[in-house]
């Protein structure tokens, strides 16, 4: 049986210390390297908004976060960045990343999220039908933040 | 094989747990702490760049785009020190730290970054390697080695 194998009979070697399951140093660089979908993944993140305002946007999106029963877990207002936690239905966090644009009166809001879990339970959720709706809720949170809703 | 040594080797297989755990018991704090795979100065080598501006901020924002390209969520910000800590969780979770620092009056910027995948430490040139290109990337700055 391949070591490979092993750690896939095994998942839990590693955590029971031996080291036969270490990654290997491709594995390392192939899990920091930045592939051809990553464009595509980040178009599917970002949306434009036209406002020059980033502390309304950032208490907008942090609104939205409470709206879904998110908790902070940081909130790092001088660089336009929230992440939030929920424990339920299963572990969920959610990174908000905010950027003015140096060339017009705009405002890219980029959200990516992650599963909490060892092993096939986490990792990047990457459904591109998963952000239109972070969105269209921000949009809406736009709205009733501006009304003091 | 008899069927009187067929318990003497189930209780051994049962021991095998109890024999691992024990093993973890013998910990060396002395060797444990301080263990590294690489010395200071070439583990500081491979995990170092310098980019030629020194707005720190950007720089900062650049390192945030690139931890969310991998798939990255952050834990610790702290912009005024200029560190980073992230998670990604999946098949082994890999933590990273990332800082930055701007020498007053300097027009650069030292990128460093360390972490661990799994139970592993990143202690080969390549994924530091990897990393420092999608930040150059995002940052459209050449990342240069240090002397």
């Amino acid at each position: 049986m391949h070591r490979r194998q092993l750690c896939a009979a095994f998942p839990l070697a590693p955590a029971a210390g031996l080291g036969a399951c270490a990654p290997t140093a491709e594995q390392q660089a192939a899990a920091l390297s930045i592939t051809d979908a990553t464009a595509t993944r980040r178009a599917a993140q970002s949306r434009l908004f036209d406002t020059t305002d980033v502390r309304f946007l950032l208490q907008s999106a942090v609104g939205v976060l409470q709206d879904l029963g998110y908790t902070l877990e940081e909130a790092r207002p001088e660089i336009g960045m929230v992440v939030g936690r929920r424990a339920v239905p299963s572990p969920v966090r959610v990174q908000i990343v905010l950027r003015r644009l140096p060339a017009r009166p705009a405002i890219v809001v980029r959200v990516s999220a992650q599963a909490v879990g060892a092993q096939a339970f986490g990792g990047p959720l990457s459904d591109p039908a998963l952000y239109p709706q972070f969105f269209d809720r921000l949009s809406q949170s736009v709205f009733l933040t501006a009304h003091d809703i | 094989m008899t069927s009187d040594r067929l318990p003497r080797r189930a209780a051994l297989l049962a021991a095998a747990p109890a024999l691992l755990a024990l093993a973890g018991c013998q910990w060396d704090s002395r060797q444990q702490v301080p263990a590294a795979t690489n010395t200071q100065a070439a583990q500081r080598a491979i995990s170092t760049r310098v980019f030629d501006t020194g707005d720190q901020g950007a720089v900062f924002r650049a390192v945030l785009a690139t931890l969310q390209d991998l798939g990255f969520v952050v834990d610790r910000a702290d912009p005024a020190l200029g560190t980073v800590t992230a998670t990604r969780f999946g098949q082994q979770v890999m933590l990273l730290t990332v800082t930055l620092r701007t020498p007053p009056g300097a027009n650069r910027t030292v990128v460093r970054a360390s972490g661990q995948f799994g139970l592993t430490e990143l202690s080969d040139p390549a994924p530091f390697q990897r990393f420092f290109e999608g930040l150059s990337q995002a940052l459209f700055l050449q990342a240069n080695a240090v002397d």
